[in-house]
């Protein structure tokens, strides 16, 4: 017999969905949607399919507000580490620039090369936006604040993020440029060599975990977050996950195949206005992404540390606080170190990191064997 | 070793060559036919050891109707300097080249060639350094006329 | 199944290719095009292309004044210009027999080691910068924009100084130069030290720059390399100490030397020589003597006959040689730059060598284009 249905306070309703969020969508606002739906005679399908779309109209808002604030944020954080200010001219402390760099990126005219191979060069840039929205959708922002929670989240995630090199190799080809597509080239290379050594990495917090569902691992770290919970190897899994994560992303100090603008230029020298403003967006959000998934992995996901649990504080912002914080980290690397050549790139995930995590894995395995995680 | 060792040096390998009395350095003038084997002999004799190329030019002597190519040497094992001069006819200015002998002259004489227009027989690469490859004319020369350049008397 | 041995016509063939860089390009080096020849990654041959800010300045010598032409030696190696205006009017002295004053000699010590200084500055900035470490750039010119600001109360000017006149300095010190320069002394200690924390034992920037590109000291003697290349190459050879000018017998410093010949070595050598132009300039200091900055010189005729003299650049050793027929303006005039012999030895140092470290060859050898290309 199902419960009756609680009475509807604003206040409460209101406070529940700052604190809990997921808890008050799936259980007050979802079941009053359906409810909506069944009288006009709408039934679950419909109702699937609007969530869907709602949760796609949200995650597109969250994914252009981020990518935004993103820019500005990487603009000031390298003037500050370079001892200068960054934008500070449009709105107070340039929070309007980002605002005035899409003005500017729309208005733009849109080229396409006449040699280009039209329907490849006009669909690469939405490729990785879509691999970058496929693997948003199982990162749990809060407790059942994803928006699906899949039993093999982790599994679907390695696969889907390797989307975002069809996207480059479609750009690098169809650009007919010879210089873009050894860019796209090289840049594929690095990214699906770089893909092997995260991949080891969770799935050895998998087997720690035991489960394969994104939203199980972070439940499962509400005693201790996973970086000290998996003793020395929750460490080294993480750095091993960041550098990897950050040569995944084309970032900086692996970020050579498109700083080589000194000579070949990236695989997206092509593209103008809108069409390039997507792949620096799917770069913001790719990095956003590693940083998301370091958080669910490592550092606890929405979980509050421990001690700190009694604060009250909602699990979204604690989830926000360490991204944002892991972020600045790979935003740190950018603005620090040289560069690494090609083959010193190789010979890191090939010869140093690949090893690496295959070790990481065999000792994980022996200390959840040895009774240590449950 | 010092100026008038030096000189005599010199004299002794090339009795052909002039010591020129110049204020500042120890100069010789040398005859186009000995000159490709003194600078050899400049280069690989251990006494003298002047493996260091200070300064190559030329400059033209439009009355005498020579382009005299300047070579200024300095020795690391001794410390001594000596500049080497050599005449090349105005109207058929060729000189041998000493690229292997001192690689930094490689440079040095694209751009007499350049410049001057004197042309360096066994130079390896001899093409224009500084100007377009398809210049008309030798700018450094005096008798070089520009009809875009307004106003300079030459 | 296919036969992809060489030999047979299954066999995979590679090509080789033609890759230009430049004369635009972000290194600020100046319009230098390189064109290399490609197998893969690695280069085969570089063959440099000069003469984009060919000036013919040596033409323009012969219809100006010896004292008109002063300023032409500003705008060759900018860099290092009070360097380079000294090194043509040194030349004329000696010609002349011109005796200049001593306290003008101590002045022009101190402005060529605090040339030499930001110099150094902005050749760290901009090789960190070419490398990927993009924040060194700014530390670099930081400590610079304090030299130049000195010379601007000095002079009036920040890069084209036309300080160094024919018989002295055009002005003589201001009364808050010698404190400025005390100050300077201490901000360079430090920056150095500073750099050397940041950059020197970073794996990633030793990986980009040991081992590579090395010029042996025999090759850097015959093509006639000066200055830290030189001295990077394990040759022990100051124009300052080996051939001394003016007063520089009188102070006590170090030369650097390097021990390989490597990128490495040369960024080495050049950090050092910051420390020690510090020394220098600590010295003149309390050295100085009262007196006139600028001789009694009334027509400057240098008696007919052929000169030369050198002078010991920031970038190297560079040799001004004149002919004078005894009137106003000199018979011919030529400048044998520092930069034009360093860079010559480029094609045989970057061959075998992958194409991101011809980008770290470049820029320790340290050029500056118009110096080469008058």
């Amino acid at each position: 017999m199902p419960a009756p249905p609680q009475p509807f306070v604003l206040s409460a309703f209101v406070v529940q969905l700052l604190l809990h969020p997921g808890a008050a969508l799936s259980g007050t606002v979802g079941p009053a949607l359906k409810g909506l739906l069944a009288g006009v005679g709408v039934g679950d399908t419909g109702y699937n399919a609007l969530v869907a779309l709602l949760c796609f109209v949200v995650m597109s808002g969250f994914v252009t507000v981020t990518a935004l604030v993103l820019t500005l944020a990487e603009r000031k954080v390298a003037a500050y580490f370079q001892n200068r200010k960054g934008p500070n001219r449009v709105g107070p402390w340039g929070l309007l620039q980002p605002i005035a760099d899409v003005v500017k990126l729309l208005q733009k005219e849109d080229i396409v090369p006449r040699a280009a191979d039209r329907p490849i060069f006009l669909l690469a840039p939405f490729i990785g936006m879509i691999a970058t929205y496929m693997v948003l959708a199982v990162i749990p922002f809060d407790q059942g604040l994803s928006v699906t929670d899949l039993d093999l989240g982790v599994l679907y995630i390695t696969a889907v993020s390797g989307l975002g090199v069809l996207s480059i190799l479609m750009a690098g080809w169809s650009s007919a440029n010879k210089y873009s597509l050894l860019g796209g080239l090289r840049s594929a290379a690095q990214i699906v060599s770089y893909e092997l050594s995260p991949a080891l990495v969770v799935l050895s917090v998998v087997l720690f975990s035991g489960t394969l569902s994104v939203q199980a691992i972070v439940e499962k770290q509400s005693a201790q977050w996973n970086l000290w919970h998996m003793g020395p190897m929750g460490v080294l899994g993480m750095l091993i996950y960041l550098t990897a994560g950050t040569a995944e992303i084309n970032r900086a100090p692996f970020d050579l195949p498109e700083a080589e603008s000194e000579l070949t230029a990236g695989y997206h020298t092509e593209y103008s206005g809108m069409r390039f403003s997507m792949f620096q967006l799917a770069e913001f959000m790719n990095m956003f992404i590693i940083a998301a998934l370091t958080v669910t992995l490592f550092l606890g996901g929405w979980q509050p540390l421990g001690p700190l649990r009694a604060l009250g504080v909602p699990g979204y912002l604690w989830f926000f606080g360490k991204t944002t914080l892991v972020m600045f980290v790979i935003m740190w690397f950018r603005w620090t170190f040289p560069r690494v050549r090609v083959d010193q790139l190789m010979k890191l995930e090939w010869k140093i990191l690949l090893p690496l995590s295959f070790i990481n894995l065999v000792l994980v395995a022996l200390w959840a064997a040895a009774g240590v995680g449950k | 070793m010092e100026r008038q060792a030096l000189l005599d040096a010199v004299l002794a390998l090339c009795p052909e060559a002039a010591a020129d009395n110049a204020p500042q350095l120890p100069e010789v003038k040398v005859p186009r036919a000995r000159f490709r084997a003194l600078m050899e002999h400049l280069h690989s004799d251990p006494a003298l050891a002047l493996d260091y190329p200070m300064c190559m030019t030329a400059v033209d002597w439009p009355e005498q109707a020579v382009i005299t190519c300047v070579y200024h040497l300095y020795s690391f094992p001794h410390g001594h300097k000596l500049v080497v001069k050599c005449d090349a006819d105005r109207s058929d200015a060729r000189m041998p080249t000493v690229s292997d002998l001192w690689r930094g002259c490689e440079w040095f004489e694209r751009e007499v060639y350049d410049l001057f227009g004197v042309t360096f027989e066994g130079h390896p690469d001899l093409r224009r350094i500084m100007l377009t490859d398809d210049w008309v004319g030798f700018p450094l020369r005096k008798d070089y006329r520009d009809s875009r350049i307004a106003g300079k008397t030459y | 199944m296919m036969n992809l041995s060489p030999q047979s016509k299954d066999a995979l063939k590679t090509e080789e290719y033609w890759i230009n860089m430049g004369p635009q390009h972000p290194s600020t080096h100046g319009v230098l095009r390189l064109v290399m020849r490609l197998d893969g990654e690695t280069v085969l041959e570089v063959v440099p292309h000069l003469g984009y800010i060919h000036r013919s300045m040596e033409r323009m010598c012969e219809w100006d004044v010896y004292p008109q032409l002063v300023h032409l030696t500003d705008r060759m190696d900018y860099l290092s210009a009070m360097m380079t205006n000294w090194a043509y009017v040194q030349v004329v002295e000696k010609a002349m027999g011109l005796v200049v004053p001593e306290r003008a000699e101590y002045i022009r010590v101190m402005v060529a080691e605090l040339n030499r200084l930001s110099s150094h500055a902005m050749w760290f900035g901009a090789y960190c910068m070419d490398l990927g470490a993009a924040s060194a750039f700014f530390y670099g010119f930081r400590e610079r924009e304090i030299v130049v600001d000195l010379f601007e109360t000095l002079c009036g000017q920040r890069l084209t100084y036309h300080y160094v006149r024919i018989g002295g300095v055009s002005k003589d010190l201001t009364e808050d130069f010698v404190p400025r320069v005390l100050d300077i002394c201490e901000t360079f200690k430090r920056a150095v030290d500073e750099y050397e924390a940041l950059v020197t034992g970073n794996v990633i920037f030793q990986q980009r720059t040991k081992g590579i590109g090395v010029l042996s000291a025999e090759k850097a003697i015959s093509y006639g390399c000066g200055g830290p290349v030189l001295r990077g190459s394990g040759v022990n050879f100051d124009l300052r100490k080996n051939d001394p000018y003016s007063v520089y017998g009188r102070f006590e410093f170090d030369v650097p030397v390097g021990k390989n010949g490597d990128c490495f070595d040369r960024y080495q050598v050049r950090l050092e020589e910051m420390r020690q132009s510090v020394r220098i300039l600590e010295q003149a200091v309390k050295q100085i003597p009262g007196g006139p900055s600028m001789a009694d010189v009334k027509a400057i005729r240098p008696p007919k006959g052929e000169y030369y003299a050198r002078l010991e650049t920031a970038r190297g050793d560079m040799g001004v040689y004149f002919v004078s027929q005894g009137g106003t303006k000199p018979y011919r005039m030529k400048f044998r730059s520092a930069c034009f012999s360093n860079l010559s030895c480029l094609p045989e140092i970057s061959a075998g060598w992958k194409l991101a470290d011809v980008v770290s060859i470049l820029g320790s050898l340290d050029v500056v284009i118009p110096d080469i290309d008058r």
